[in-house]
């Protein structure tokens, strides 16, 4: 039934996203749970390309800068997210190493260039592949959420090893950087609206 | 039903805000950490043990200043650059004379140090200086400086002929307490060291003009014509060396010092107590006979007073004429004398006022004699008296030194006369007496065995006159004996009782006695005349004259 597909907004009826009850389209609040209601996500297209911009821009003091410092005997041994990454596998530790390369790196990136790729294909109005489109766009923003491992690990090495002049770990600016580029594409997943894929003939939003 | 509410909607909306926040933020974060870097510095070492990029500190007073952020080989292959980064706020501390060195464990004489960097890692110290900041590139100790460079102290520098078992880092002593080190020991010429010495406030006060330094290391052991005496210092000083000073004996604390004044530093203890004054004359003595047992150092006295003591014997001050030219060449020996202790007066003129007052003296019969000052250790010493038995001498200048008179010593004649006798004894002819005594000796010998076999043979006699006498017929002789006796008593008893028989006996005695007679005339008679037994006797008598018939 491909071609029966069709969008609410064809059908000139409006989703209420917080409890899905489908509304007329003039609608401005929704009849069962009186919130307003909105055809798609305000500005969704706009905040999307904000908020990876940011994540971007906060991306690199995140890389550069150690996201942790060890100072064992008060001699500090600073850690950037990649040299962590690859010290760990240097000393054996494989899975934690894999785990931390794939949410702190692989991960954000995929997601920054998933998001960016989506709505470069809204730009310049892409037809094809829209199922292929929706379902990536749905694992990006499912797995987005897993990026802060990273930012768990550091704050618990930080809370647990406290040992005075023997061991004491400290945040680095790259936490707070890492932590906010987490943030920034999750909040741009959430403003990306996947309808916008199926909109094939409208204006634009 | 409510009517949709159409808004206009603003070209940008508010979300942009979020990207350029992230952009001021990044940027402000990235431009602060940019001022706030700090200068960079290069520190060369000999070598970057313990040093590592990244994470190797750099500390004042324990307190982080800057990190090392490179380490690389110098193009010479022999030293390292350090490539660090200290903090703005610490800039000031890099001074012209900061100092540099690596902070990891060591150990030396003085202890262990550095112990804590065993955990913590080696981490550079900067000790700032006192000069104007400004520098940036610096030349790394290989050691920790030995005196802080803030500490307040004295430094001053000691010239000296040999620097025995003195090390960068050896205390110096006041009076037993440690008030300073050596900082430095450096050659000055082929025949001079110059140590440089840090001694702390308060005790730099301690240090005046009259001041003398003195090696305190291991044991002074002084052997002299008067005693033998042994000095140590410290126990630490004894063993591993340093430096100690003192005021002599009879001098007075001078003026303060400064930075920079130089010493000359004596080899023991003594050493100091010799030299006191500051001025002093010099006169050459020169002797016939030998001079062994004379130390240089060696006191020489006026009647027991020290007056000065003895700076060389050597050739030197012989001009190479008189060595050739004499028959027997003398010894010289340099002695120095002090005004001060004889004039008590320690300046230029007295030195003049000496050698006057000695000129005097010397034609009233003032001489230098050596005399032995200990029978056990064999030193001699120099005493100076009259000897008004003796010819005067006269004061003579021979190269620089005007030279004093000397005479033999008494001790000297009694050793001459016990060598001249000696040699008498040597030339006794004790070699015939002994071949004399020897033959003696062996006749003797040849005597005492024939005696010996005397004895022996009267030894055996005795033994059978012993046997004799012990056997049984000896035995009963006595009781025989006895018997005969008795009956021999009990006859005579017999015979003296009998008047008669005594008579007759009596009698018959004369009788014979006149026979006996006869017959020695007759023998005489036929000894003179042979022919009278035949011819019988003429009886003519030989008449002589004047006598009667």
């Amino acid at each position: 039934m491909s071609s029966e597909i069709k969008t609410a907004k064809a059908a000139n009826l409006i989703l209420c996203l917080c409890c899905h009850h489908l509304n007329p389209i003039d609608a401005s609040r929704c009849q069962t749970c009186n919130e307003p209601i909105y055809i798609r996500r305000r500005r969704s297209y706009e905040r999307t390309l904000a908020w990876l911009l940011t994540a971007v821009i906060l991306y690199i003091p995140a890389s550069i800068y150690p996201v942790m410092t060890t100072v064992a005997f008060t001699r500090g041994q600073p850690s950037t997210i990649v040299g962590g990454v690859i010290e760990l596998w240097q000393q054996g530790s494989y899975l934690i190493s894999l785990v931390i390369f794939f949410a702190s790196v692989v991960i954000p990136i995929a997601k920054i260039l998933v998001l960016a790729w989506l709505c470069f294909s809204l730009k310049i109005k892409l037809k094809t592949h829209q199922r292929e489109r929706t379902i990536i766009y749905k694992y990006t923003e499912l797995i987005g959420r897993w990026s802060m491992i990273d930012i768990f690990v550091v704050a618990i090495l930080m809370a647990l090893l406290q040992l005075g002049g023997v061991l004491i770990v400290e945040p680095g600016v790259a936490a707070l950087a890492f932590a906010g580029v987490v943030i920034a594409t999750m909040l741009a997943a959430e403003a990306f609206d996947p309808r916008l894929i199926w909109d094939l003939e409208d204006e634009d939003t | 039903m409510n009517n949709p509410i159409i808004k206009r909607r603003t070209r940008l909306s508010s979300v942009w805000l979020i990207p350029l926040v992230a952009i001021f933020v990044s940027l402000w974060f990235v431009v602060q950490h940019y001022m706030q870097r700090g200068t960079e510095i290069e520190i060369r070492f000999a070598s970057a043990e313990g040093i590592e990029a990244g994470r190797t500190l750099i500390k004042t007073l324990n307190v982080d200043v800057g990190v090392v952020t490179q380490v690389e080989i110098n193009s010479d292959l022999e030293t390292v650059s350090v490539v660090a980064r200290i903090k703005a706020q610490a800039e000031d501390l890099l001074r012209q004379d900061s100092q540099f060195w690596v902070v990891k464990p060591r150990v030396g004489s003085k202890g262990v140090s550095g112990l804590s960097t065993l955990f913590s890692g080696a981490y550079i110290e900067l000790e700032p200086g006192n000069d104007y900041p400004g520098k940036t590139s610096f030349i790394g100790l290989e050691n920790p400086p030995l005196t802080p460079a803030n500490k307040k102290g004295l430094n001053i520098f000691l010239i000296s002929n040999s620097a025995a078992s003195l090390n960068a880092g050896d205390p110096v002593l006041f009076k037993g307490f440690e008030v300073g080190q050596i900082t430095q020991i450096e050659v000055l010429n082929p025949t001079q060291l110059k140590t440089s010495l840090f001694i702390e406030s308060p005790y730099d006060k301690m240090v005046t003009s009259n001041t003398r330094f003195y090696n305190a290391s291991g044991v002074s052991l002084q052997i002299n014509a008067q005693s033998v005496a042994m000095h140590t210092d410290a126990m630490e000083t004894t063993l591993t060396g340093g430096i100690a000073f003192d005021l002599p004996k009879s001098s007075s604390p001078g003026r303060q010092v400064v930075d920079g004044t130089e010493f000359k530093l004596y080899p023991d203890r003594n050493a100091i107590d010799t030299h006191p004054f500051q001025f002093s004359v010099d006169y050459l003595l020169l002797f016939d006979r030998s001079v062994r047992g004379l130390n240089i150092g060696e006191v020489v006295e006026y009647r027991g007073i020290k007056v000065g003591s003895v700076v060389d014997i050597a050739f030197q001050y012989l001009s190479e004429s008189q060595f050739e030219k004499a028959d027997n060449p003398k010894v010289p020996v340099l002695i120095r004398l002090d005004p001060g202790r004889i004039l008590a007066e320690d300046s230029p003129k007295s030195s003049e006022k000496l050698t006057a007052l000695l000129r005097q003296h010397v034609s009233r019969g003032l001489k230098a004699a050596l005399k032995t000052g200990s029978l056990v250790t064999g030193q001699s010493f120099i005493q100076l008296d009259f000897y008004p038995d003796l010819p005067v001498g006269e004061m003579k200048k021979v190269g620089r030194y005007n030279t004093l008179p000397t005479t033999a010593d008494d001790l000297d004649s009694l050793i001459s006369g016990m060598t001249a006798f000696t040699h008498k004894l040597n030339q006794l002819p004790l070699d015939e007496s002994v071949e004399q005594i020897n033959a003696t000796l062996l006749s003797v010998n040849q005597t005492l065995l024939s005696l010996e076999q005397s004895i022996k043979s009267i030894d055996a006699l005795a033994d059978s006159a012993n046997q004799f006498v012990s056997s049984d017929a000896v035995m009963q002789l006595p009781e025989q004996l006895n018997a005969l006796l008795q009956t021999t008593q009990s006859s005579l008893n017999q015979i003296a009782s009998e008047d008669g028989l005594s008579n007759e006996l009596n009698n018959t005695l004369l009788k014979l006695k006149a026979t006996l007679n006869s017959v020695q005339r007759a023998a005489e008679k036929v000894e003179q005349q042979p022919n009278s037994v035949i011819f019988g006797s003429d009886n003519k008598i030989d008449t002589i004259p004047g006598s009667k018939p």
